[in-house]
C-alpha cells in the first residue's frame, strides 16, 4: 500500500491537535500561508487578533488562566517581531507558550529577503528554547519537544520558526510522538537540602514565608496552604504570588515590596528566617537588596536551581519539585507564637482605612468592593501602572490563577488580549480586565476581537488622563517637573468602545460605583466601564528609590 | 578571579550562541572560548573562561557558583562543570549540594513513538 505524503504545515496542525490545543491566536501572512491553509477544518479554533502582540498576550493569558500551553502564530518579519514583547513577557513570568512563526524559504535565509527577520536570533535571550526547522521530517519531534519544554520544570516560551518550503514539503514515515507526562515531573529536592531546611525551621523564632508565582505554577497551592496551616508562619506574597494564601486568611500579611503594605515589609525586615518559595528576590520585591531581611537566614525553594543563590545566599537551597519539599516541612512550630501575634497586631495597626475624602471614585475602595462581591470564578487581568498596583493591594485574591498581571516585564497593553485568552481558556469564569487610559490604547484594536467572537470580557478602565505611575514619580522624585505624561486628549472611550460594537458606560461619582459593579458582574457579553478619576491620585505605600523596604512612605489619611 | 566553565553541548541550531549569551548576558564577562566538534559531529566540547562582571559599588558580583545551574538549563547542554582557573579544581555549587542534580536530561529521544498517524 502506498504511503501518504504529509505536508509540513499539516504535521504542525496535527501535532497541535494531538496536544489537545483548543484555541490558537494568530495573524496570517505570506510565510505562514501553508499553515493557514492546513488549519481549515482543524479540531482547534483560530482566533484572529488585530495585531500579533495581541496574539502573544492572548496565548499568555490563556496559559496563565487554564494551566495549559498557549499557542500564538505569526508570519515572518514584522509579524514575528510584533510577537517579541509577548514572548519576553512569557519568559519573565515563566508562562508556557509555543510561538509558531513562518520564515522565508530556506534558500533565502540570510539574503535579506522580503519579510526576512532572524527571529530565532532576536528571541534567543527571551525564550526557554527555540527551533529553526530545517527538515520537514523533524517537525513531529520538534512540535512534541516544544510543548514538553514549554510546560516542564520552570515553564516558559518556546519558538518554532518554520521556513515556508518546510511547511510545503511532504514527508513520509511520520509518527506523532506520544506525550509522556512522567518525564515532565521536576526532580525531587535532595534529602540533605530538606534536612537543612527542617533544621532551620526548628531553630527559628521569627520566620516569614515569602511566596511567589512559582507555587501556583507548580500546582502546589494545596501543599502550600497545608504547610502554612501546620506551621502558622505569617505570609507575604509577591505580585505574582497573590492568592496563593487567600487574602482573607489571617496569616496573610499582604504584598511585599515597592507598593507592599507596611506590615508585610516590616515583618520581612525583622524576621530571622525568610522562607522564599517560588520567588526570585526581584528588585521590586526587595528594594535595596543589601538591606532586605538583614537579620534573616534563608531557605530558598524553587524548581529552577539557577534561582537559588542568584541574588541572595541561601543557608538552605532546596532546588526541585516544591511539593514534596513543602510536605517535608509541614509540622507545628510552637516556638513562633509570640512572633505571629506581633505580626497579626501589626496587620491590624496598619490595615487600609479606605477613608479618602471627596465624592469622586476612590479606586482602592472600588476594587475592594469588586473583590468582595466577585465570586471565586472571577479572573482579573491587569495592565501596567497605578491601577495594577491598586488591584494587587485591594482586590483580595483567593487563588493565584485568578490574577493575571504582567509582573516581570511590566508590559502595558497586556490586559485586554490576556483577558481574551483567559476567557477562552476558562469559559467557566467571568473575566474582568482592569486597565488604565495609557495601557488600554496600546492594544485597543483587540476590542474588535472581543466583538467579532462576542467574548464576554468586562473592561474596567481607570482614566486619570495621564501616564499615572510616571506622573507620580515625577511628582515625588523629579521635583514635579512633569514630562510627557499628560493624556488630556484621550478619545471618548465610551464612544470608541461603541464604535467597536462593545457597549459602554461612564462614571465619575463614588456613589455610582455599586451600580457599575452590578453591571460588570451581571451583564452578558463584553462591556466597558469608563471610570474617570483625579489625575493627582497616587499609589501608596511607596518605597522610594535606593531605600530599604523599611523606609516606605504612606499617605496621610492611612497613617 | 577568573573561572573556567567546561560544557558538553549537543550540536543544534544556535547552540553555541545561546550558550555564550547565557553567560555574557547574565552578569559574567567572557574572557575566552574554545570549542571543538566531537568526531561524530553530534556535540561540542566547549571551554569558556570568564569572570563575574564587576558592577559599580556598592553592588556585588554575581556568584560564579550559580553559573553552572544557569547554563544547565539550556536544552542542548549535556554536562557542565565549573573550575577555578587557578587551581583547575571543580568548584562546588551553593546550597548544600542542592544544586548538584540541577541538570536532568528529559529530552525525548528522536522519533520512534507509538502513535502512528500516517503510514
Amino acid at each position: 500500500m502506498p504511503q501518504a505524503e504529509v505536508p509540513g504545515a499539516s504535521i504542525v496542525c496535527r501535532a497541535l491537535e494531538a496536544e489537545g490545543v483548543d484555541y490558537i491566536f494568530g495573524y496570517p501572512g505570506g510565510a505562514i500561508m501553508p499553515f493557514y491553509d492546513a488549519i481549515v477544518g482543524a479540531k482547534f479554533k483560530h482566533i484572529l487578533v488585530r495585531h500579533e502582540q495581541g496574539a502573544a498576550f492572548a496565548a499568555n493569558g490563556y496559559a496563565r488562566a487554564s494551566g495549559r500551553v498557549g499557542v500564538c502564530v505569526a508570519t515572518s518579519g514584522p509579524g514575528t517581531t510584533n510577537l517579541v514583547t509577548g514572548i519576553a513577557d512569557a519568559f519573565m513570568d515563566s508562562v508556557p507558550v509555543v510561538a509558531i512563526t513562518g520564515q522565508v524559504r530556506s534558500h533565502l535565509i540570510g539574503t535579506d529577503a522580503f519579510q526576512e527577520v532572524d527571529i530565532f536570533g532576536i528571541t534567543l535571550p527571551i525564550v526557554k528554547h527555540s527551533f529553526l526547522v530545517r527538515r520537514v521530517d523533524d517537525l513531529p519531534y520538534v512540535m512534541k519537544e516544544a510543548f514538553r519544554i514549554a510546560r516542564s520544570g520552570r515553564p516558559g516560551p518556546v519558538l518554532v520558526d518554520i521556513p515556508r518550503d518546510v511547511q510545503e514539503a511532504e514527508a513520509k514515515h511520520l509518527r506523532l510522538l506520544p506525550r509522556n507526562l512522567e518525564e515532565e515531573r521536576p526532580p525531587a529536592p535532595s534529602k540533605e537540602s530538606i534536612e537543612r531546611a527542617v533544621q532551620l525551621l526548628k531553630e527559628c523564632r521569627k520566620p516569614i514565608v515569602y511566596a511567589g508565582g512559582g507555587v501556583g505554577m507548580a500546582n502546589a497551592v494545596e501543599e502550600f496552604r497545608g504547610f502554612i496551616k501546620a506551621t502558622q508562619i505569617p505570609v507575604v506574597h509577591t505580585l505574582k504570588g497573590l492568592g496563593t494564601l487567600p487574602y482573607s486568611d489571617p496569616l496573610f500579611l499582604g504584598m511585599l515590596g515597592m507598593h507592599g503594605f507596611k506590615q508585610s515589609n516590616l515583618a520581612v525586615q525583622e524576621c530571622d528566617l525568610l522562607i522564599c518559595i517560588g520567588a526570585r528576590f526581584d528588585d521590586r520585591a526587595t528594594g535595596v537588596l543589601a538591606k532586605f531581611a538583614p537579620n534573616a537566614k534563608v531557605i530558598h525553594m524553587d524548581v529552577d536551581a539557577s534561582e537559588v543563590g542568584k541574588l541572595r545566599k541561601a543557608e538552605a537551597g532546596v532546588a526541585g519539585d516544591i511539593r514534596p519539599a513543602l510536605k517535608a516541612l509541614t509540622f507545628p512550630l510552637p516556638q513562633i507564637a509570640a512572633w505571629r501575634e506581633e505580626c497579626l497586631e501589626s496587620k491590624k495597626q496598619y490595615a487600609w482605612k479606605y477613608n479618602a475624602p471627596g465624592d469622586g471614585v476612590y479606586v482602592p475602595a472600588m476594587l475592594k468592593e469588586l473583590g468582595d462581591r466577585a465570586d471565586e470564578k472571577t479572573i482579573i487581568t491587569c495592565d501596567v501602572g497605578q491601577h495594577q498596583m491598586w488591584v494587587a493591594q485591594h482586590y483580595g485574591f483567593r487563588r493565584p490563577e485568578l490574577h493575571l498581571t504582567s509582573g516581570g516585564s511590566g508590559a502595558m497593553g497586556f490586559g485586554l488580549p490576556a483577558a481574551i485568552g483567559a476567557a477562552l481558556g476558562r469559559p467557566d469564569c467571568r473575566v474582568i480586565c482592569v486597565s488604565g487610559d495609557g495601557s488600554i490604547m496600546m492594544n485597543i484594536q483587540e476590542m474588535a476581537t472581543l466583538k467579532r467572537y462576542n467574548i464576554p470580557v468586562k473592561i474596567l478602565l481607570v482614566d486619570n488622563q495621564a501616564l499615572g505611575m510616571v506622573r507620580q514619580w515625577q511628582e515625588l522624585f523629579f521635583a514635579k517637573k512633569y514630562s510627557e505624561i499628560d493624556l488630556w486628549d484621550n478619545p471618548d472611550f465610551v464612544r470608541l468602545s461603541e464604535a467597536f460594537g462593545v457597549p459602554a458606560f461612564f462614571l465619575r461619582e463614588r456613589k455610582d460605583v455599586p451600580k457599575a459593579i452590578d453591571r460588570l458582574l451581571k451583564e452578558p457579553g463584553p462591556l466597558l466601564a469608563h471610570v474617570s478619576i483625579e489625575q493627582a491620585a497616587n499609589v501608596w505605600p511607596l518605597v522610594p528609590p535606593a531605600k530599604s523596604n523599611a523606609e516606605m512612605v504612606i499617605e496621610d489619611h492611612n497613617k | 578571579m577568573s573561572f573556567t566553565l567546561v560544557v558538553r553541548l549537543r550540536k543544534a541550531e544556535g547552540a553555541l550562541v545561546r550558550l555564550l549569551g547565557q553567560i555574557g548576558r547574565r552578569g559574567y564577562d567572557v574572557l575566552g572560548v574554545s570549542a571543538r566538534l566531537s568526531p561524530d559531529r553530534a556535540a561540542f566540547d566547549v571551554q569558556v573562561d570568564f569572570e563575574p562582571f564587576q558592577p559599580p559599588a556598592p553592588f556585588a558580583c554575581r556568584p560564579p557558583e550559580v553559573l553552572p545551574a544557569l547554563v544547565a538549563k539550556l536544552v542542548e547542554v549535556e554536562k557542565v562543570e565549573l573550575r577555578s582557573a587557578a587551581s583547575k579544581a571543580p568548584v562546588e555549587p551553593p546550597g548544600n549540594g542542592a544544586l548538584g542534580e540541577a541538570k536532568r536530561k528529559t529530552g525525548a529521544s528522536k522519533p520512534g513513538g507509538e502513535m502512528h498517524w500516517e503510514e
